[in-house]
Parts: C-alpha cells; sequence; structure tokens
C-alpha cells in the first residue's frame, strides 16, 4: 500500500463531516472516488495535504503524515490538484509550471517540456498570463504544474468538471498516462462514464463515510449501491 | 525654475522614502488581509537603533546593521506573534498590531526618553553638494533618494525575476496552493514580514537622521502611510510607488511655496476679500495645509475612485 487511511475525521469548525473514513492506495491504481455533492469527497482530499482540522492515522508510505503541515506532505511525494483549478491567474503558463518543480524530483520525471509536447496549446501560450486560458485549459495547466513535482501519489479532484467533451477525453488521457508512468491516482469524479472507463478501484462515499468499495464491475452489478449514493 | 527643480528633487527623496514604508506595509497586506498598524513603529525602531548603533561604529554601520536587526525583530514578531493570533481572524490581528504599536512606542520612551535624541547625517553627508536660490541642497538627499530607489529596484528583481519571488507572488495570493507545490509558506510569510520590517527599520535610519528621532515620529508617520497604501490600492505594490511620489512631491510643494489661500485664489483670477467675513480663512497659508493635503486626498480618492489608483477591488 502506498497510502493507508484509518479512522479519518475532519471538521469545518464545528461541523463535523467526516465520520471514520478508512481505505488504502495502491501502488500504480487509479481509485476514483465517487458520490453525490456534499458528502465529503473534496474534505478527505483536504484532510489528505494537511488542510483541515482533523483526526485519524494517514500513513504515506509507511511513513506516518497525519501531523505534517501541507508543503511537507507534499514534499514527501503526494501531488494534489484541487477542485477550483488554482492557477497563479498572474503569472504565466512557463512561471505556473516552474512553481510546481522541486527541487527533490527524480531526473526521468515530469518536464516543462513534457507539458508543451503533449498540450501544444499550452507551449503556444506559454508566455501569458495563466488567467486568460480557457477553463480547460487551466485544468490541464494545473495537473501539468503538480506532476513538475513528480509526485508518487496525486489527488485530482473533479478536473472534467464543466469542461466540453473534448477536454474531458483530453484529461482522462493525461490521467491514464500518469498512471502508466507509476504515479498512483485518487481521482475525485461526478461522471461515472468517465471514472469507470478508467479507474482500476471504486469507493463511493455517503454522508462522510465510505459505502461501498470495490471494482468497477463490482459497482456496475450493484444497481442499489448507484440508485441510493450516486445517481440523482 | 531653479526653486521648482530643488523642490522636485526634496519631494521625490521624501516620496521615496515614504515609499520604503508604503511597500512593506502593501505586502504584509496582501499576506495577512489587515493593515499593520504597528508599521511605522518599525521605522522608528530602524531611527533608534540606527541612532544607538551609530555611537559606537559611526553613521554608515547603523545604516546596515539597524534595518537587519530590525527585520530580525519583524520575523520573530510575525512567527512568535501574528501567526498565533492569525488564528482568531482578522479582528484579533488588528488589535495586536495596534497593541505592538503601543508596546514599542513604551519601550523606546523607556529606554532612550521622551525627548528627541541627537541623531543627524554625519559632516560628510550634510555638506551642500549645490545650492539653489540660496537654499543648500545637502548630500544626504541625494544618498536617501539613491538608498530607496536600489531597495525598491532589488524587491522587484526578487519579486519579478527570480523563482523565490514567484513564490512569494503565488503565496500571497494562493497561500493554500503553494503550499500544495512543496512550498513553505508559513517560512515565506515570515521573511515577507522580515523583509518589510526592515525595509521600514531602512526608512528610520534615514528619516530619523534626516529629520528628527523622537518617540513621537512613529504617530505621526504611521497615518500618512496608510494614506498612502489606500490611495495607490490595497496591495498594489504599484500603485503604493505612485502614491508615495504623489503624497512626497504635494507636500514638500505645498511647503515650499508658501502662499496664502487669498494669494492662490487670486492668481487663478478670484477676488476675495481679504478683510471681509472670510479674512482668517483666506490667510491661511498652504504650508499650514499641507499636513492635511494627504488626508484630503485620501477622502477625494475615497470618493471617486473608492479602489485607489491600481487597486484590484473597491474598499
Ligand atoms: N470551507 C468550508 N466550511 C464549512 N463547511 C464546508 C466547507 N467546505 C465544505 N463544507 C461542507 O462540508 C461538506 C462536504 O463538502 P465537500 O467535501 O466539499 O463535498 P464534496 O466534495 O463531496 O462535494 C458539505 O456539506 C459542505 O457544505
Ligand atoms: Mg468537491
Amino acid at each position: 500500500m502506498i497510502l493507508e487511511v484509518k479512522d479519518l475525521n475532519a471538521w469545518y469548525g464545528k461541523s463535523h463531516i467526516l465520520r471514520g473514513v478508512s481505505f488504502n492506495v495502491k501502488p500504480g491504481e487509479i481509485l476514483a472516488m465517487l458520490g453525490r455533492n456534499g458528502v465529503g469527497r473534496s474534505t478527505t482530499v483536504k484532510a489528505l495535504m494537511g488542510d483541515v482540522e482533523k483526526t485519524g492515522e494517514i500513513t504515506f508510505e509507511g511513513n506516518r503524515i497525519d501531523n505534517l503541515p501541507t508543503h511537507e506532505i507534499a514534499r514527501l511525494g503526494i501531488g494534489c490538484v484541487p477542485e477550483d483549478r488554482q492557477v497563479f491567474p498572474t503569472l504565466t503558463v512557463h512561471q505556473n509550471l516552474i512553481m510546481g518543480l522541486q527541487s527533490q524530483g527524480r531526473d526521468d520525471g515530469w518536464t516543462p517540456d513534457d507539458a508543451f509536447q503533449l498540450f501544444p496549446r499550452l507551449a503556444e501560450r506559454a508566455g501569458t498570463e495563466a488567467g486568460s486560458l480557457s477553463g480547460g485549459e487551466q485544468q490541464l495547466l494545473t495537473m501539468m504544474r503538480t506532476l513538475m513535482g513528480n509526485p508518487k501519489l496525486i489527488l485530482i479532484d473533479e478536473p472534467t468538471e464543466g469542461l466540453a467533451p473534448r477536454m474531458v477525453a483530453q484529461v482522462k488521457d493525461l490521467i491514464l498516462e500518469i498512471a502508466r508512468r507509476g504515479t498512483s491516482v485518487v481521482l475525485v469524479e461526478q461522471k461515472l462514464t468517465v471514472a469507470l472507463k478508467i479507474a482500476n478501484r471504486v469507493l463511493v462515499m455517503g454522508h462522510g463515510s465510505i459505502v461501498f468499495e470495490g471494482t468497477p464491475a463490482d459497482l456496475a452489478a450493484r444497481e442499489d449501491v448507484r440508485r441510493d449514493y450516486i445517481e440523482v | 525654475m531653479a526653486l521648482f527643480l530643488l523642490f522636485l528633487a526634496n519631494g521625490l527623496a521624501y516620496g521615496l522614502t515614504l515609499f520604503l514604508l508604503s511597500s512593506g506595509v502593501t505586502l504584509i497586506f496582501s499576506m495577512m488581509g489587515v493593515l499593520n498598524f504597528a508599521h511605522a513603529s518599525f521605522y522608528m525602531l530602524g531611527a533608534y537603533l540606527g541612532f544607538q548603533i551609530s555611537q559606537v561604529t559611526g553613521f554608515w554601520g547603523g545604516l546596515v546593521l539597524a534595518p537587519l536587526m530590525v527585520g530580525v525583530i519583524g520575523g520573530a514578531v510575525e512567527r512568535y506573534g501574528l501567526r498565533r493570533v492569525h488564528a482568531h481572524g482578522h479582528v484579533a490581528e488588528l488589535l495586536y498590531t495596534f497593541g505592538l504599536a503601543f508596546l514599542i512606542e513604551e519601550i523606546v520612551q523607556l529606554i532612550w526618553g521622551r525627548s528627541a535624541v541627537n541623531y543627524v547625517f554625519p559632516d560628510l553627508l550634510r555638506t551642500p553638494i549645490f545650492a539653489i536660490a540660496g537654499l543648500d541642497y545637502p548630500a544626504f538627499r541625494v544618498v536617501m533618494a539613491a538608498i530607496s530607489v536600489m531597495a525598491f529596484l532589488m524587491l522587484l528583481l526578487l519579486l519579478l525575476r527570480t523563482r523565490v519571488g514567484l513564490v512569494v507572488q503565488s503565496a500571497l495570493t494562493h497561500a493554500r496552493m503553494t503550499a500544495m507545490l512543496g512550498h513553505n509558506v508559513p517560512m515565506v510569510f515570515m521573511s515577507v514580514f522580515a523583509v518589510g520590517s526592515g525595509l521600514a527599520g531602512l526608512a528610520g535610519v534615514l528619516g530619523g537622521a534626516a529629520l528628527v528621532t523622537e518617540p513621537m515620529m512613529a504617530q505621526q508617520l504611521g497615518p500618512i502611510v496608510f494614506v498612502i497604501v489606500v490611495i495607490g490600492g490595497l496591495g498594489s505594490l504599484f500603485g503604493a510607488f505612485v502614491a508615495s511620489l504623489a503624497v512626497g512631491l504635494l507636500q514638500t510643494f505645498a511647503v515650499g511655496f508658501d502662499r496664502s489661500l487669498g494669494q492662490l485664489a487670486s492668481s487663478v483670477g478670484l477676488a476675495p476679500d481679504a478683510s471681509g467675513n472670510f479674512a482668517e480663512l483666506w490667510s491661511i497659508s498652504l504650508s499650514q495645509i499641507a499636513p492635511l493635503l494627504p488626508y484630503m486626498l485620501l477622502i477625494l480618492m475615497l470618493v471617486v475612485r473608492p479602489r485607489g489608483i491600481a487597486g484590484k477591488r473597491d474598499l
């Protein structure tokens, strides 16, 4: 296991959001996290990154990380692409990518050139302010920026939200490529078609806890879970 | 004309020194989201520490060491004070910086007394390099302007041309995302606070030696710095720069071209009745109004353009 999460509880002020979330991530897998809006998927991502008040045990590559500040968690090799696509709008596309580089990155890892080769559109706009990119381009940029740090595990929160179908396909292909290069992926995704097609395993969250765990095929067979916890 | 150039030079030197202060307030505002009311106190600390060190090492030692010491003090204030207070919200932060300003003032009075200390530039810098219309232009004004410009250019190069600068820019606006990319944001914040305080300390050494070093100097300058930051637009370094020069020039010219309001009115074609009901009003002189000008500018700006010169949002 690359990541083990045990009995995670999280709060915003007094509201108790996560109530005993436990799951594992295996090396190299794409784990999809499904569930309706507001059940706590983003909060789970934030909790893993040390960005919300929480209790519980989080172990990454055998080391406890639940007491570390966010930047140290990132330096250990967990990358995060949050749901609100935070490009640095006044920095250029290239500068955004540079912001993701980490000194302890691997030699064989991702580089800005990879980003430009994979997405010529980003190369064209390398010198322009990232805030002027379209939503889809910003999404690709945010993902590439996080990849510059060569994380061993990447958490990607709703990357296809609000994107046109062509962009959704690009994001999907990029996630497959990330996994192919050996990085484990936790993917929070609303679109069942995308999630079921690329995930190796699926978690379904109900109100602040995990209500289903299995393969995409298992989930396909469980109409009750889909009806109660996913479909609207 | 020569006189005009002299005032221009004086105004720019004063404006640039003001910018040393307002740049720090601006950076710290971007970071914390509140105005640091203790900032002018770091200016005062710079003056007093500069004075104290200059007793041992001469002026130049104070010029180098005092800003560094104020920077360290500023860093410690962030690390061990503000960072904890921050968790309790903006009001707590604001009160903290208020308290700090009073604390520093009391400490300064305790150590150096209530009256001004004798802190002046060395003779070398006080010699006039030229004289216009019977007014000397001392060398230290040139040195002040040069040091301020250098500090500003270094800050700008650091912010715009280095990776550290990128991290600072990002941390100021997107702290959480920046941390998620592995950057030590708390450390960045402490450094920004330290650098901002150090610049205020530098301004203090220059301002203290040029004007007067006394316990009221923080209280006197503080409001003007806030006026500048608001006129420039909260959080905008460029705006703070423009506003600093504007206020510096405005005040210098008002004091320099000392005319009464009556004379001014006449010169634009009005004919005030110097013995009528408003005689007192017309006899007020520009230099008497000079201290008010920044506040008048502030009020005008808030009415006409609440976001300031280069601010991104209205107040
Ligand atoms: N910053 C916040 N402050 C207070 N409550 C929040 C905050 N963010 C999310 N919540 C609440 O926490 C719950 C879980 O939110 P979230 O983790 O974003 O859900 P999801 O990502 O599954 O849609 C929701 O009820 C939401 O309203
Ligand atoms: Mg969410």
